[in-house]
Parts: structure tokens; sequence; C-alpha cells
């Protein structure tokens, strides 16, 4: 076992390998068990009584690692010197990543796992005791301490190639591996064959630029990110975290800010005017023009109209102008009405509508009224013989069916000032939903690519 | 509480300028979109004033 609560780093050691000779250095000499000499990679034991037998022959590693055996850094609150280095692969896959052996003389061992840039510290229950609470029972969800952690992967680690000094024998050990992820942590439940229970470690992504600030190494040597790794966090998910669950306040708000307007500026009826309309008999379609009575606004305000007519079977356009009286300012809307309506195949159908609404921006306070200039369609449409059977175009009156009116006879205005204008809360309602979507959006896309590399992914495969 | 509107700030900000627009739009009677049909007349007491096509008719 790696010696602990101790208040420093022992002394370090010089033991010469028993097959070439060569001076190896330990730098836990009482706790480490096993060692690798960086010269013949042979795998020694030391015995109960110091003796240093060759148990194995390892394999030489791959890469140089990027923390020098021996190198110091004080990371999370504690002083760790690297003690070893460990290459290790899934079996019967091409996965491999790299895991520097960390010793702290309080607690023991950690290490640093490193796949494909990605860093992530690694500590067991002696640096987060809750994790003895833990039992492995084949969850696919694990609850840690207020996290979810959700079943990523599973596979059998071998270790393909060594160097350095370890408190237990770990060429030909093969642990049975599942992780689960709740990025930026990960936890790791370790099960060695003929071991009863599996041993749970917690992870923490952790930036490349932070350990080599704490071990004074190089950043440059660090290799490159490549993909998204299993725990590394999403800085999507880190934005669409904080906004979600401020849109139901920002809902709120938007609807108290409108019912506070509606409070300021009440909606009020400036003019509710019918008129009976007569015929222009020198133009086709055409009624002859009228003005209504005079309104005030008090302040700037928006207008809302209602102009309705009866018309049946049958269109009326009216063209209507808001004339201010002081100045001769004028807004002149043209509004179209039509309602049709009939019987085909033994079926009632109509369409259109008999009133219709417009909704002026920013009218200036002031006197204002209105010029009134109506036209309708023909008022001798007669019924058709209903022995024909001529198919109706849409838009077109069915004259197999139906008979419009012979006289459309009034138009009924109604102006109000200052209506509620639910167009404007939906439209900042959905401005404000723009950029939450945006960052579910890429939070969702980024865990379709992290979860790419897993067995387990929630999200469906794209062939 | 402190860490969601520190991560949020720069969208609590764009919330602050569209509630606030939205606010001083409901007092002071401003359509973000009226009837496309509406047109303004381009002279009135003798504003020159080059908006819009059509003829007008006044009192």
């Amino acid at each position: 076992m790696a010696t602990i609560n101790l208040r420093s780093f022992p002394y370090a050691e010089d033991v010469a390998c028993p097959k070439c000779k060569q001076q190896i250095t330990l730098y836990d000499p009482e706790g480490s068990e096993y060692c690798v000499c960086i010269s013949c990679s042979s795998f020694i034991h030391f015995t109960n009584n110091d003796t240093a037998l060759i148990q194995k022959q390892a394999d030489p590693i791959d890469q140089q690692p990027v923390l020098k055996l021996g190198s110091v850094g004080m990371f999370k609150g504690y002083q760790f010197k690297v003690i070893g280095y460990v290459e290790k692969k899934e079996q019967g896959a091409s996965y491999a990543w790299r895991e520097y052996i960390l010793y702290n003389y309080e607690k023991g061992y950690a290490n640093f796992a490193e796949y494909d840039g990605h860093w992530t510290f690694v500590a067991g229950k002696e640096f987060y005791p809750a994790l003895g609470e833990l039992k492995n029972r084949g969850w696919t969800f694990i609850n840690y301490e207020e996290n979810e952690y959700t079943l990523f992967s599973k596979y059998t680690a071998v270790t393909t190639g060594l160097i350095g000094e370890f408190d237990w024998d770990i060429l030909f050990e093969r642990p049975k591996t599942t992780e689960f992820v709740a990025p930026p942590q990960i936890l790791y439940i370790e099960h060695v064959p003929n071991q009863t229970a599996g041993q749970f470690y917690l992870g923490e992504y952790t930036e490349p630029a932070v350990i080599a600030d704490a071990f004074k190494t190089d950043i440059k040597l660090f290799p490159e990110r490549v993909g998204i790794g299993a725990n590394q966090p999403s800085v999507h998910a880190k934005r669409w975290f904080a906004i979600y669950k401020l849109i139901p306040v920002i809902v709120l708000l938007l609807a108290v800010v409108g019912f506070g307007g509606s409070f300021i500026s009440p909606e009020y009826q400036v003019l509710d005017n019918s008129r009976n309309i007569e015929r222009d008999t020198t133009k086709a379609n055409e009624f002859k023009p009228y003005i209504t009575p005079s309104f005030e606004l008090n302040k700037q305000s928006a207008l809302n109209f209602k102009i309705q007519c009866a018309v049946d079977n049958n269109w009326l356009e009216a063209t209507v102008v808001l004339v201010n009286e002081k100045n001769n300012q004028s807004w002149e809307v043209t509004e179209s009405i039509e309602y049709y309506h009939g019987v085909e195949g033994g079926e009632s159908w109509s369409e259109g509508s008999q009133e219709a609404d417009v909704l002026l921006s920013a009218i200036p306070a002031g006197k204002y009224h209105l010029n009134v200039y109506p036209a309708a369609g023909d008022n001798n449409i007669k019924a058709a013989d209903p022995t024909l059977n001529i198919i109706p175009e849409p838009g077109i009156p069915n004259i197999n069916t139906s008979v419009g009116d012979i006289n459309v006879k009034t138009i009924h205005i109604n102006v109000t000032a200052n209506p509620i204008i639910w167009k404007n809360f939906w439209v900042s309602l959905s401005l404000l939903c723009l950029y939450p979507l945006y960052t579910w959006w890429r939070m969702r896309n980024y865990e379709k690519r992290r979860w790419m590399n897993s067995d387990y992914s929630p999200y469906e495969t794209e062939e | 509480m402190m860490k969601t509107i520190k991560d949020a700030r720069y969208y609590l900000i764009f919330v602050l300028l569209v509630v606030g627009y939205y606010a001083y739009s409901a007092i002071n009677g401003i359509a973000f979109w009226e009837s496309s049909s509406v047109t303004r007349n381009t002279e009135y007491n003798n504003n020159t004033r080059t908006r819009g096509v059509h003829a007008f008719y006044h009192k």
C-alpha cells in the first residue's frame, strides 16, 4: 500500500534492476511494491524482505509521458508527485488511453487519465469518502451527490505499457470497467476478477492548461484534443441550464409589463359609427363617400378599427382615411370584406367574414375624423339556372347555388384607442425564445456528438 | 442564483432591452406590425416628405 498520512513526500531511494543493474528511483520506497525498469522494462516485485524479483517482462511504452516521473504539482489542494505512467487499451478494440499515477503523501493514489487530448482527474474514496457509500447494482443511472450519472460505456482495460512504481500488480490486471457520465464528472466502477465488490472512482474533466500550470510543464507538449470527451463539459449546456430557468420569469415579466401598460394607457372607444350607405349610380360598384363624426385622441395611441358589414354572398371594399383635422396628416387603409356561402353536393359551405380589423400604430394626439369610400359587388346578382353544374373556382362565388344580396345597407366602424396588442407580446416572446432555442439546439448537437462514442446513446443513431 | 445570472448575463441584457422596448411600446401605442395596407400621406401642411405613393382624400 502507498505510504499515507505523512506530512511531506518520503525521501526517494534508488534501487538496482536485478536484470540490467540500471538504477531505478523510487519516490515512495516504503509503499511501492512494484516498479518497472526504464532500461530493460522488467516488471519488478519487491517482496516482504525488500528483495527485488523480476516478475514479468513489461512492454515498452509507445509515447513519452507529458508529465515526467518525479514532477510535483499542487492540484485540488493536494501536493501530487507523478510516480507512474501507464498505457492502456480496451480489450478487443483499438481505443487506447494513458494514465499518470499521482501520489499524495496524505491520501495515496490518484491519476490523470488522458484520451485523445481530454484529461480527467480520477480519484477514489480516499479523496471522495462518499464513494464508499455507493454499491454496484448494475444500474444504467447512478445518483451521486445531486448529479445523475448515465451509463456511457463498459469495457475491459488492458495494460499495454508502463513505467514507474505502483503499489499493486498492475501489469496483467484486467479490470472490467463501467463508466457513468455527468459532465464534467465521470464515475468509474472497476471490478477486478476474483474480487467481490467493484471499486468506485470519481473523475473530473480537467483543462490541459490547468495541469500544465500545476506541474510546470510546457502546454505545447500536451496532445491536441480530438472530438468530444466523454465527460467534457458543454458550454452550450452551461448556457442552456442558466437560461431555461429564467424563461418562466421572463414570460411572467412580459405579462406584467403588458398589463402594466394597459393600466397606464387603458383601452377606450373613440368612435362607434353606423352608416346607411347609398349607391353612387354614376359609377359601377361604388357608393357615395361619407365622413364620420370627429373624435379626439388625448395622447399618442395605437388605434384598432373594426369594420363590419352584413354582406351576403357579396363583397365590400372600404377605403378608410384617418385624417388629422389640424394638419391634414392622414392614414389610408383599404380593407375588403367578403362573405360567401351556399350548398354544394348536399353540404353547406361558407368562406370569408363580415368584418375586418385594422391596426394603426403610434397615432399622434389630436382631433380626427374618418373619410370612408365604400365599394361593393354587383347588386344585381341573380340566381343561376339550378340545372347547370358549374364548379366554382376559389374566391369566386358559386352562382349555381347562391344569390348575392341585393343591397348592402350599413357599414359599422368601431375605433378603439390603446388596444391590447397581442402581436407585440408574441413578437417579444418569440424574440426572447430565439436564443434559448438556439442554445438548446447547440447543446443537443454537442451531446449527440459526445454520445456517438457510446454504445448506450440515448439519441437515435443516424444511418 | 448569482451563478445563473452570471452565466446568462448577455442574454439578460438582451431580455432587458426587449422588455424595455415592449413596455415603451405598450405605453406609447406602438404596434410592432401595423396592418400592411396602411399608407401614410406624403404631403400635409407643406410637409414634403416622400413616403407613400398613393393618392389621398382629404376633408
